[in-house]
């Protein structure tokens, strides 16, 4: 045997005989409507009056804003308390509203690519993530696979975010494993996992620089026999986020 | 003026058409360079994906549309060799015991796995020229053109790598 003949049968073991369905469509509009979002935004930017004429603006609404608001403000403080944040209990006495998807169903793929350029998300929480395809695993409970996902939230959350998801077919919740900035926990499975994921957002692991989103970088867990449509539902003091997707199985 | 502003450059929708018949008809072979790089059909998505947004980005630069498959190639190449360099997902490879691979039935994979295993291990650069010269039959000019080298870089580059593959059997029997 040649070595040609031997390297296309060994490449051929790794190239799938067929790209996925509708590839090439899906990248060409992607890329296309990815340049134009960040085109329309370099128009916006261009198309400002002159820094001074909006620094007036500005201040004029602000003195408009301190003078009207304020009274406002107080008005209200009178009759409002300020919103408490929710205890981890109380935010996991929140029942999961995740949809349920019959076998064959279509999965209600809802992240698409939101304005910040994640992947997942409509906000105060986005997520960005793949799937770690060295990991595949065998143990007592069956062939996994490991997600590595990164979850942002918005500077301004404040108190604990709970985070829990399911396959949304077999309802066989994710599991989250520790924060991997120390890496695997093990080299042997099973790892330590937990079907919630709390984040604290006055207190993430890091920050960005540039917007103050808090950062966590995440592990996520997935069993044997997993359908690949899976759901999210990120509850926080004043929101409550799902997120759903579909992810071939491997 | 701000309406005009906002409206699409004047013949934009003609390069978009074009970018999409040129660039559209080689999205397949180029997931399939991809994957042959990286071994991993979501990663090598990901890579022709961002190479297609850069693509439509410099698209208007092109100046030989007559080279656009090298052209477009090229930068799936380096969007392979940039995932390839993000993070720890290498270390992982290297660091997982064997019992934690999935096992595979298939025979074939198993008599492969040392070829495939070496072709993990060449250079960046040296695997795009294998890959290039014998999974997709190309001349070399055209893979010197991908690799952004010299044809004289990229034949000494597929000499090297098929000495490492294939230490054992002369470079002549190799090349066939």
């Amino acid at each position: 045997m040649t070595l040609r003949t031997e390297l296309r049968e060994t490449l051929d073991d790794v190239v799938p005989s067929a790209p996925p369905q509708g590839l090439s469509e899906r990248v060409l509009r992607t890329a296309i409507g990815v340049d134009h979002r960040r085109r329309t935004a370099r128009w916006t930017y261009r198309l400002r009056a002159p820094l001074s004429l909006v620094a007036v603006f500005v201040l004029i609404a602000i003195v408009g804003a301190v003078l009207v608001g304020g009274r406002v403000m107080r008005g209200n403080e009178q009759h409002n308390a300020p919103a408490a944040t929710r205890t981890l209990a109380q935010l996991e006495a929140v029942p999961l509203t995740l949809p349920v998807v019959q076998p064959g169903d279509v999965c209600p793929d809802n992240p698409g690519v939101n304005s910040l350029g994640y992947d997942y998300g409509s906000g105060p929480v986005y997520v960005n993530g793949k799937l770690i395809p060295e990991i595949k695993f065998v143990d007592q409970s069956g062939a996994g696979g490991l997600y590595e996902l990164t979850y942002y939230a918005m500077p301004a959350l404040k108190g604990k975010i709970l985070v829990r998801g399911r396959d949304l077919v077999t309802g066989r919740p994710i599991q989250f494993i520790a924060p991997n900035a120390s890496g695997i926990p093990s080299d042997t499975p099973p790892w330590p996992s937990s079907p919630e994921l709390v984040l604290d957002a006055a207190h993430p692991p890091s920050r960005s620089g540039s917007t103050g989103y808090g950062i966590w970088h995440v592990r996520q867990l997935i069993d044997q026999g997993w359908s690949g449509c899976w759901g999210l539902e990120i509850d926080g003091s004043d929101f409550s986020e799902k997120i759903t997707g579909y992810i071939r199985p491997y | 003026m701000q309406r005009v502003l906002v409206q699409p450059v004047a013949g934009e929708e003609a390069v978009q058409q074009t970018y999409t018949d040129l660039v559209g008809v080689l999205i397949d072979p180029a997931f399939r360079l991809a994957c042959a790089m990286l071994h991993d059909e979501q990663a090598a998505e990901d890579a022709v994906q961002e190479a297609a947004i850069i693509a439509w980005r410099k698209f208007k630069k092109v100046d030989d549309l007559g080279r656009v498959r090298a052209w477009f190639l090229s930068i799936v190449a380096n969007e392979c060799r940039n995932a390839r360099r993000r993070g720890w997902r290498s270390r992982v490879r290297l660091g997982l015991p064997s019992h934690l691979s999935e096992a595979s039935n298939d025979e074939r994979i198993v008599r492969h796995a040392d070829l495939r295993h070496a072709l993990l291990q060449l250079a960046h650069m040296d695997r795009l020229v294998v890959v290039l010269y014998y999974y997709f039959d190309m001349p070399l000019d055209e893979i010197a053109s991908v690799a952004r080298i010299s044809r004289s870089a990229a034949r000494n580059r597929l000499y090297r790598a098929v000495r490492r593959l294939r230490p054992d059997i002369a470079l002549e029997e190799a090349l066939k």
